[in-house]
């Protein structure tokens, strides 16, 4: 009923353009981030040539990918569009006024977040690339398969990220969920460390959680952890999590919804 | 106006201090209101720091002893830093909160009451993740220590005391240097969260692990090798093997008074700027 | 045609105690509506009024479908504000006092923008309406400034603009006036008048202030603690009110005028100058006319009930004369003797 409702992707971009600090804080955290992991990656390989078959190469483009994966993405903060910031500031009222429900608006929303992100992490690639941190995808397909990957991943980090924003609709304050799921998503997605990295068993479960679909499978084909031929399963548990935080989103939606009926907005 | 005039500054803090009593035990009430909140604030600590933790152990057992320093000893850096943050967070990490408060319009209402506008910050929300972030940090440290088996002379014990003091003044320090900067520049609010990561991920090694760019960086630009690493390196009397000198591991209350005073300044700085420009 | 079906409509609110209670706190409850019935047609301007905590808000969110109901049944336009939320959207605008819809990081128009998107406002239309509301609430002296640096004044008319740019047929303003300057408060209104003169809609106007309901709105509803406690025009609260209007009459010199008339009391009888209280129900043309028809009148002044005062007597607890709830009855009253 409503004609351009997929234009609501173009607000997160617009809002991150605005403004010529957020750019620049943004490319600043991105470029010293990367930077700094690598040079860590660097010194814990300098008395040995393979950590649980990675060599210091592999781990350096795993790192920079991975960090470039996630840095980019929540950086907005206060100052986003999130069932938090409009909470805070009383506002959240309207998105449930309006004839475009306050779900698919958060999603077109996301939409415009993803398309952001995936831009830093196109040119941070580029970049990685020329600076000979990331080593260039193996093959055609390797590098078809990985985008394929990162793009379930931005799916399934969406809906992780929009779940901890649904919090906000029962707790007073998210800034300690939002922290926390930082950190927790960062460790075990695999941006902070490969996940082959973890001890045996740990790295067994941590493997199978809806984090390390978001950016250590994407990250892991493309360095070449995965092999092609071995692609499918991993990227079918990458679909798997994505209908399964479908459906808990929108049961959480729903229970977000009958909570602001409760409250009056 | 000599009423006004014999306002004295004793009097002044006395009252900032009694507002600042009163709008915390108001946030702790608010805390304590919601249930959910309040097991998952602490949740939330807990987590934070085993994650942090949980990193460090990886490094230490997937690569060779990391520059001489033993398990145990890569471990009191990481355990010292925890504690230092778990302190930071007990009392000043609203300073991270200023944007949202801002968005919520309380950051206005702090700029008209008659108390400082820091104290005001820091009390704005009794910071519940710090009971995990402590819980934490002790366990961790315990650990430690009967893995390190130390003879505790008091000087050992005052640099231990000191060393977390001073980590978690210097946190503070950097945090207020971010606040100058975000107040002064909005948009630039994702430095709180890039500050976190840096700390939280380089403080927890010895330094010389790293190569000399940012051995360089971490003791001279930002300094996140005084949080931990080099009041440590003195508490376990490793002094000579710390680069650029044993005096450093001497230095660290100092450099985080310096900084300390670098913070104020810049804190003021945005301030002033958010006065006059908004944001 | 009736636009807002209020039927029977209670809601209460149950406070939630504190996780650590100090002493023995029973659980409270308010009651925030109490079976309110309330119809509101088409192009009817209405003042929702009451003290704080009366149940005004509540009210309204009823009313958008954001708060269901305990008990009773709400429509607008037919639909169920809450349960058709999404198809109820494009019928209804909202504003919440100091609440805005506009993206903080973005510039006013290109909120406005997004809300076309929202709607699927054709083009030209968007164009059409943007450039109408610009001429009633000049808006485009700041629409090109990010929704965070306007000033209240501005971000309240952009507010409003977002609010009606779809021209939806019923319209909801929660304090659309609250904290602005003169200035804007007249443009407010002038836009406001606007929208009521085209007839179709249906405005329901929640305010503490006085003058935006005297100037704007025919029918006030009057709610207090959760109870409607008047519905009717203005002309009759002020009429029935705690206080009537007072006529000053003077006498021409020794002319032996009237004294005495029906439809008013005489309070004051000072030399050549008379002060009648009308007695509710009378109009002053009525009373002038009867004056003049006795002779003997220099001149007749008449000063009218201002609503704050009725409000303020309201407000006070003297409800005597608003016919609203009845009086309690009192059990077993002893017989005077």
């Amino acid at each position: 009923m409503t004609g351009a409702v997929h234009r609501l992707a173009r607000i997160a971009p617009l809002a991150e353009c605005m403004r010529g600090t957020r750019l620049a804080t943004t490319g600043f955290v991105v470029v010293t981030q990367v930077l700094l992991y690598a040079e860590l990656w660097r010194a814990l390989y300098a008395h040995t040539a393979e950590v649980a078959g990675l060599d210091v190469r592999q781990a350096v483009s795993y790192s920079t990918l991975a960090t470039l994966a996630t840095t980019a993405r929540a950086m907005r903060g206060a100052t986003g569009e999130s069932v938090k910031t409009r909470i805070l500031d009383g506002s959240i009222a309207y998105w449930f006024l309006r004839p475009v429900s306050a779900r698919r608006y958060r999603a077109w929303y996301g939409v415009g977040e993803a398309l952001y992100s995936s831009a830093w992490v196109a040119a941070g690639l580029a970049l990685g690339l020329v600076l000979g941190l990331v080593a260039p995808p193996a093959s055609a397909a390797v590098a078809a398969l990985s985008a394929v990957s990162f793009g379930l991943g931005l799916v399934v980090l969406y809906y992780l990220t929009l779940l901890i924003d649904l919090v906000a609709f029962w707790t007073v304050s998210t800034e300690g969920v939002t922290r926390f799921y930082e950190f927790v998503q960062a460790l075990l997605s695999g941006a902070l460390i490969p996940l082959w990295f973890l001890p045996g068993p740990l790295a067994a479960v941590v493997t199978r959680l809806p984090f390390a679909a978001g950016v250590s499978t994407p990250v892991s084909l493309y360095a070449g952890r995965i092999a092609p031929a071995g692609a499918a399963g991993p990227l079918a548990v990458q679909v798997g999590w994505c209908l399964v935080l479908a459906v808990l989103t929108a049961a959480v939606w729903r229970r977000a919804g009958r909570r602001l009926v409760v409250l009056g907005g | 106006m000599t009423g006004v005039a014999r306002t004295t500054a004793g009097a002044r803090t006395r009252r900032a201090w009694r507002a600042a009593g009163a709008t915390g035990r108001a946030g702790l009430r608010e805390r304590l209101a919601d249930k959910a909140d309040f097991a998952l604030a602490i949740v939330n600590g807990v987590t934070y720091q085993v994650t942090v933790l949980l990193f460090a152990t990886v490094v230490f057992t997937r690569f060779p002893p990391l520059a001489g320093w033993t398990v145990g000893q890569v471990l009191l850096v990481s355990s010292v830093r925890l504690l230092a943050h778990a302190v930071f967070v007990l009392g000043f990490t609203n300073v991270r909160e200023i944007p949202y408060l801002i968005r919520q319009g309380r950051f206005d209402s702090f700029l008209l009451r008659p108390a400082p506008v820091l104290l005001q910050v820091c009390t704005s929300r009794f910071p519940l993740n710090a009971v995990g972030d402590l819980t934490v940090a002790v366990t961790s440290l315990g650990v430690c220590l009967s893995m390190l088996r130390l003879d505790w002379t008091p000087a050992r014990a005052g640099f231990l005391v000191l060393a977390v003091a001073s980590g978690a003044v210097l946190e503070l320090a950097l945090a207020l240097c971010t606040a100058g900067v975000v107040l002064l520049r909005p948009g630039s609010e994702a430095l709180f969260s890039w500050l976190d990561t840096v700390i939280g991920s380089f403080g927890n090694y010895p330094l010389n692990v790293f190569p000399a760019v940012l051995r360089a960086a971490f003791t001279f630009v930002l300094p996140v090798a005084f949080v931990a690493f080099y009041p440590v390196a003195a508490v376990l009397g490793k002094a000579d093997t710390v680069p650029y000198g044993p005096a450093l591991t001497l230095v660290a209350p100092l450099v985080a008074l310096v900084w300390l005073g670098v913070g104020r300044w810049a804190w003021r700085a945005g301030l002033r700027a958010y006065r006059r420009h908004g944001w | 045609m009736t636009a807002i079906e209020v039927r029977e409509v209670s809601k209460r609110f149950r406070l939630r105690g504190p996780l650590l209670r100090r002493g023995r706190q029973p659980r409270r409850e308010t009651v925030a509506l109490d079976r309110v019935s309330l119809e509101i047609g088409a192009g009817e301007f209405v003042g929702l009024l009451g003290q704080n905590g009366a149940g005004k808000s509540t009210l309204v969110r009823v009313m958008t479908g954001l708060l269901v109901p305990d008990s009773g049944t709400v429509r607008v336009l037919g639909l169920d504000p809450n349960r058709d939320q999404v198809r109820n959207a494009a019928n209804i605008g909202v504003t919440f006092g100091q609440r805005t819809q506009l993206w903080w990081d973005l510039r006013a128009r290109d909120s406005f923008g997004i809300l076309r998107d929202m709607y699927g406002l054709p083009e030209p239309v968007f164009v059409r309406r943007m450039r109408e509301l610009d001429d009633v609430l000049g808006l485009s002296g700041f629409w090109d400034t990010q929704a965070r640096h306007l000033s209240l004044g501005q971000r309240v008319r952009c507010d409003l603009a977002a609010a009606v740019l779809h021209r939806p047929l019923v319209l909801f303003l929660d304090e659309p006036t609250i904290g602005l300057d003169v200035l804007v408060r007249s443009q407010v209104r002038a836009m406001l008048a606007d929208l009521a003169r085209t007839g179709d809609h249906a405005i329901v106007l929640t305010t503490h202030d006085v003058d935006d309901v005297e100037a704007l709105c025919p029918r006030i509803v009057l709610i207090d603690r959760g109870r409607p406690l008047f519905d009717g025009t203005l002309a009759d609260l002020t009429g029935i009110g705690g206080r009537s209007g007072t006529v000053t009459v003077e006498l021409t010199a020794g002319g032996g005028g009237p004294v005495r008339l029906p439809g008013a009391r005489l309070l004051e009888l000072d030399g050549v100058r008379a002060t009648y209280a009308l007695d509710p129900g009378v109009g002053q043309e009525e009373f002038a006319a009867r004056l003049l028809g006795a002779g003997g009148v220099r001149s007749i002044d008449f000063e009218g009930v201002r609503l704050e005062d009725v409000l303020r007597s309201v407000y006070a607890g003297d409800h005597s004369r608003l016919g609203g709830p009845p009086a309690p009855v009192l059990p077993a009253a002893p017989a005077p003797p």
